[in-house]
């Protein structure tokens, strides 16, 4: 990840303008301008992750299921 | 016969040795206690006649018995596979490991006779050596030894398609390998408390996280050596596809074995080529930009009428790898050059060759394959408009990115006036593109005439998840563009309504559903769709143009802006609790603005 400033080419110096970043997977190298693009991009690389219930093993999508699923046990 | 000399004179194993009863006896012994041990995970209490440095130290097996020789391909399979769970989960008995690197040191040339042994005619025995070699590539990491690869790259080369399957099942276990594949498979490996283990060390935490203990660094060795050789490859296919013309009933052929298995090796090339452009794979893009070079040349089989079903579908599916709208282009500011030629080429041959009258949805001849005597396959259908989608998507975004970056030119004026009159003839193509989709997927399925595209591919797509919501993204993206310039025509606007769609996934959603909240979570939580991608689009759309969004929800708004609302509730609770696996403040922000919106209508109501 690096950044780059954009000089005026008729003053030269800096002009307050947005500074132009470029993001870099981590996995592919794919570049984009946007630090929540690459991570949209990104987290098609990861597998699917499941939370996983160390009583019963059962799996769960979503961390807040299985805290739900937790009290369960602790009933 | 030839060719099989020619190949024992490369290999260093050309001297035929024969081993006496007694040391075969010995080989099985040591097979059998080595295999035994390892399901125990340890090789720690081994019997003294068993020597670790002896058991792969074998020569000329290729002359073993098949029950010898299947016997010792698994246990060279089992070591590897043991060895690599054990440092995925940090802790290695230690003699497994010396077991492991014996094996992968060759001090007799063993891994290259294995090599040999792919093509052997004997089913059996070049399936158990394909997947013992992907095991002792992926454990051999940074000893892989490139002579190794060349060998097997040269096979791909040189011996007939027919005898190809258990070569590629190679490249393709190495190249999809990913860690999680052992994490799941199994539960904590248990080793015995008088196991003499060690903890793996890595220099760097993070590279043990991100470069799945140098299996990368096995992939980019693989696919160096494959691009050298990939162009000769492909043509060696295509040759091969089209002998395959004329012959369209397998069964019916003079050599019914050598067709069936030619035909399971083309669809398991196109599967490994699949498996290279897959962003899944985490192959660096510098590396894969040689394998989308070739594609052009698949999709001129497209344009043929007798392409097998299972080859036209796997094609489809190669492409839709090929054209990562959603997961890399959709995000991106400058977008590759090689899937924007793709996509242009697909929308071409769409328009011009009319490649879907091509489409084999049903067994038969003629305009998608004939008459309405069966259902048809429908996910043929679905993988195919989902890639007409997506290219017309990537065509619209390159042209919208290029006309953005001459923006800043000093004769504006003159530049919008040529973007314009350019998107102009994009949209006409498009248009007719979409015209042409849409009358194709209303001839396969029963849709009523004046459904709309925005509403059929949420009922086409509605039993998978993945490419419904690929294809709501490749709607919203196209209409943002075309639909909301100068004299852009008015039909577009209604087929493609970003709204429409949104209404009819809820709808469909709530269909077998009480809690439809909780499946938004699911998605928007997961990393199995898009839909981190589409809601941020969706709801961006919205609170850009909410008026048109009210008029088009019409009696659907206040059921939508629920649902909208109840999932704010929940994001909010969840980023409080700090349950959420990434950031996602963003897309609560967009929830806050669509929620403020509503809000003013119900006062404006009251």
């Amino acid at each position: 990840m690096y950044a780059v400033i954009q000089l005026d080419s008729e003053n030269h110096r800096l002009r307050p303008k947005r500074v132009k970043m470029e993001f870099v997977c981590k996995y592919c190298n794919r570049t984009f301008n946007k630090h929540y693009s690459l991570l949209i991009h990104e987290r098609n690389h990861l597998p699917t992750v499941n939370y996983r219930c160390e009583m019963c093993y059962k799996s769960f999508k979503r961390q807040d299921s299985l805290q739900q699923h937790r009290c369960g046990h602790s009933r | 016969m030839e060719e099989q000399e020619t190949m024992n004179k490369t290999l260093p194993l050309a001297k035929k040795q024969k081993i006496n009863e007694n040391e075969y006896r010995l080989v099985d012994l040591n097979v059998d206690t080595i295999s035994l041990n390892l399901t125990k995970h340890c090789l720690c209490q081994l019997p003294e006649t068993c020597m670790l440095k002896e058991v792969f130290r074998v020569k000329n097996v290729s002359s073993w018995t098949r029950e010898r020789l299947l016997n010792f391909l698994s246990s060279a399979r089992l070591t590897c596979d043991i060895a690599l769970k054990q440092l995925s989960e940090g802790t290695i008995c230690t003699s497994v490991e010396r077991l492991s690197n014996y094996l992968i040191a060759n001090k007799t040339g063993i891994v290259n006779e294995i090599v040999s042994l792919l093509t052997r005619t004997d089913p059996y025995i070049s399936y158990a050596a394909s997947n013992a070699l992907a095991e002792i590539f992926v454990c051999s990491q940074n000893k892989l030894d490139n002579v190794w690869v060349v060998e097997l790259t040269d096979l791909f080369l040189r011996r007939s398609p027919e005898t190809l399957c258990p070569v590629i099942a190679v490249f393709k276990r190495v190249l999809c390998w990913r860690d999680a594949q052992m994490i799941d498979s199994e539960k904590n490996i248990k080793m015995p408390e008088n196991c003499v283990s060690r903890k793996v060390i890595f220099e760097d935490e993070e590279i043990e996280m991100d470069d799945e203990f140098g299996i990368s660094l096995v992939k980019t060795k693989v696919i160096e050596v494959l691009q050298t050789q990939w162009q000769m490859i492909v043509l060696k296919f295509i040759r091969y596809m089209s002998s395959f013309d004329h012959c369209t009933d397998l069964n019916n052929s003079d050599e019914p074995f050598n067709h069936k298995m030619g035909h399971l090796a083309i669809v398991e090339f196109i599967k490994l080529w699949t498996s290279m452009v897959s962003i899944k794979t985490n192959l660096n893009v510098m590396n894969i930009k040689y394998f989308y070079a070739d594609l052009g040349q698949m999709l001129i089989l497209l344009r043929r009428p007798k392409v097998q079903p299972v080859v036209w579908k796997n094609i489809i599916n190669l492409f839709n790898e090929s054209l990562c709208y959603t997961t890399t282009l959709a995000v991106q500011g400058t977008m590759q050059e090689e899937p924007c030629m793709l996509a242009r080429e697909l929308v071409k041959v769409v328009k011009t060759k009319n490649m879907l009258n091509n489409m084999p949805f049903r067994k038969g001849s003629g305009e998608y394959g004939g008459g309405e005597e069966d259902d048809g396959d429908k996910k043929l259908l679905q993988d195919t408009v989902l890639l007409i989608l997506k290219a017309v998507a990537t065509i619209i975004k390159e042209t919208r990115n290029e006309s953005s970056s001459s923006d800043s030119s000093a004769d504006e004026s003159e530049d919008s006036e040529e973007v314009d009159a350019e998107m102009a003839i994009i949209e006409s193509s498009v248009n007719d593109v979409l015209r042409k989709l849409d009358s194709c997927v209303k001839k396969c399925m029963s849709y009523l005439p004046e459904t709309p595209i925005a509403q059929w591919i949420v009922q086409l797509f509605s039993d998978r998840n993945d490419i419904l919501i690929e294809s709501m993204i490749c709607t919203i993206d196209i209409s943002l563009v075309l639909c909301y310039r100068r004299n852009s025509i008015p039909m577009l606007r209604h087929v493609l309504n970003p709204t429409a769609s949104l209404v009819e996934f809820l709808q469909t959603l709530s269909y077998n559903n009480d809690n439809v909240n909780e499946l938004i979570l699911d998605l928007l939580l997961g990393s199995d769709t898009s839909f981190l991608l589409y809601i941020m689009r969706i709801l961006k759309f919205i609170g850009n143009r909410w008026s048109e969004f009210c008029l088009c929800c019409d009696t659907k708004l206040q059921s939508t802006m629920t649902t909208l609302s109840n999932l704010q509730t929940s994001l909010d609770q969840l980023i409080k609790n700090d349950l959420t696996p990434y950031n996602l403040n963003p897309v609560l922000r967009l929830l806050v603005k669509c929620s403020t919106l509503y809000t003013g209508v119900e006062v404006i109501n009251v």
